[in-house]
């Protein structure tokens, strides 16, 4: 693969990242959740070109537009049906980063419970997270502060990333 | 099981994280980018937990910025003085120690005050050691960055159960697992690791002009910036790249003897012909004690390097395979004395301590019954077969 590619996917990955970033953040109001959501597309990976893995160069940036559209096509169905999800109120959450005040509010609330997840992490993993996404530092610079090496930095990283996402679990 | 099945779900969660973070880093390599599709299709529950890191991602930057805790406090919490690895003796905790030093140290006060017993004592006074051996090793560590003429000669060892990081006055990080050994050798030209028993993982830290490699039995591998773990055995060693690339080389029958060939100032000196091999990051290779190489291509690096994690990862191995490892860290010793039984295929994910839940695990399994005679675990058949040892 050319590296020359990756601004493309780094655009792409960026213009998903709000729908599911919002998907997630505000679960539709129906039974099509997230589990569905994850069903569907894993249907679609597998279906890709018989099962040759290789033909699909980045499978994120797949992931991603095929979980998008179907959150988009799933809300232009159920304003079809006539069912009780709002396309207005859900499109543009979507689509922007800010959305409706009922998703900021959600929002808040769970940027509140993410704070306590990362109060709540060990010592390395909240040190790592805090210098990475709040002081803005390098692997290699948090490896100079904590003298360990950068690979095992990004294990922290990593650590810290799925217990934040493990103690955000027991809500939903 | 519900526990087990949280395990699971942890470890799903772990490797969705990692698959991120990952791709955060720059675009993957065609392989990896394969694996992460073969990851990707292996389950429904592997795709909603990506999403779902994906989704919560974003949101974490803000969180963290919403946090006022200063980067001394931070500094402090973790205690960055139990990274500083004695020489000699005293086991080190885990690098995934939860545990502070200061915490350490005002527990073990605690217990001293209140009970006064041997234990206690002994306690305080090992940390003591351990406290003054990690200034000198500190001290020593500085003094070598000026002091590199001389080749400086350690010995490391871990014992049965015991896992240990170091960290090489070049700032090389190294891991041992149980029952291993190593000799460093550094000097100002050079830098020698030989690998004398068991398991040892590399972060080598880049110095062009110190060339690092390492020697097991026959074998020397030579590193090009790069992160890999070398598993020592009787009949074979086993090189695993996690980062960067490795090129392996045969030493002469007569190297045996005679140490160290000149592989720093004149690359070819000292070495048969070609390198053996040349390994990159997500290849494995086992190479016989003869220097045959026995097998050579992609491995799964979060099932290869689980160790370092304390882990146990095994997919589709059989159950004797499965506790030859457990062995390897616990005293409490599982043996299998049913053929059959241990030829069955299991996979999971275990902590490699965790003797008593693999053991549960085993007795789960239909015809498949579990026995404790004091540190020995023996696991039986439930009808008595021929193949009964």
């Amino acid at each position: 693969m050319s590296s020359d590619r990756s601004p493309f996917w780094a655009r792409m990955f960026v213009t998903h990242q709000g729908a599911l970033n919002g998907f997630f953040r505000r679960r539709v109001a129906d039974r099509w959740d997230a589990q569905d959501l994850a069903q569907e597309v894993f249907v679609r990976l597998l279906r890709v070109d018989g099962g040759d893995d290789s033909i699909i160069a980045n499978p994120e940036a797949y992931l991603f537009t095929v979980a998008s559209n179907l959150v988009k096509e799933h809300a232009v169905l159920q304003k079809r049906r006539g069912q009780s999800v709002d396309i207005t109120q859900m499109l543009p959450e979507l689509e922007s980063p800010l959305g409706t005040p009922e998703a900021e509010a959600e929002r808040e609330f769970r940027r509140q419970r993410l704070h306590a997840a990362i109060d709540r992490l060990p010592p390395r993993c909240k040190a790592v997270m805090l210098m990475q996404h709040r002081d803005g530092m390098s692997y290699q610079e948090i490896a100079v502060q904590l003298e360990v090496s950068s690979h095992m930095v990004k294990k922290y990283v990593v650590k810290a990333l799925a217990l934040c996402r493990r103690s955000l679990a027991r809500y939903e | 099981m519900h526990t087990q099945e949280q395990k699971i779900q942890d470890l799903i969660t772990e490797q969705a994280a990692a698959w991120y973070v990952e791709h955060r880093e720059g675009t993957l390599k065609p392989v990896q980018q394969k694996a992460f599709m073969r990851w990707l299709r292996a389950s429904p529950v592997h795709v909603a937990e990506y999403l779902a890191i994906a989704g919560l991602a974003p949101d974490i930057g803000e969180a963290a910025r919403g946090d006022t805790t200063s980067l001394q406090q931070l500094l402090d919490e973790v205690g960055v003085m139990d990274r500083v690895v004695p020489i000699v003796g005293a086991p080190r905790e885990s690098v995934f120690d939860r545990r502070s030093p200061h915490n350490h140290r005002a527990r073990t006060r605690a217990r001293h005050h209140a009970g006064s017993s041997p234990a206690a004592a002994g306690s305080l006074v090992r940390w003591l050691k351990v406290a003054m051996l990690a200034l000198v090793v500190t001290a020593t560590v500085l003094g070598l960055r000026w002091v590199m003429s001389r080749p400086q000669v350690q010995d490391f060892a871990t014992s049965h159960g015991e896992q240990r990081s170091l960290q090489l006055p070049d700032n090389t990080f190294v891991r041992l697992n149980s029952d291993s050994a190593i000799v460093v050798s550094f000097s100002k030209n050079s830098r020698r690791v030989e690998v004398t028993r068991g398991q040892a993982y590399f972060e080598v830290a880049k110095d062009p002009a110190r060339p690092f490699g390492v020697r097991v039995g026959r074998l020397l591998i030579k590193d090009i910036g790069t992160a890999f773990d070398v598993y020592r055995q009787d009949t074979a060693t086993t090189v695993t790249v996690t980062e960067g690339q490795v090129q392996v080389w045969p030493l002469s029958p007569t190297s045996r003897t005679a140490g160290w060939p000149d592989h720093d100032r004149q690359p070819s000196a000292g070495f048969q012909g070609h390198p053996l091999l040349d390994l990159v990051a997500g290849h494995q290779a086992r190479i016989s004690a003869s220097g045959l190489v026995e097998s050579q291509g992609p491995v799964e690096l979060e099932q290869a390097t689980a160790w370092l994690q304390g882990k146990i990862v095994f997919e589709d191995e059989s159950i004797a395979a499965v506790a030859a490892q457990f062995n390897r860290y616990n005293n409490l010793q599982i043996s299998v004395n049913d053929r059959r039984i241990g030829a069955l295929s299991i996979s999971g994910t275990f902590a490699a301590h965790d003797v008593s839940t693999f053991v549960a695990f085993l007795d789960t399994m239909p015809g498949v019954h579990t026995q404790a005679h004091g540190r020995r675990v023996i696991v039986l058949g439930r009808t008595t077969g021929p193949h009964r040892d």
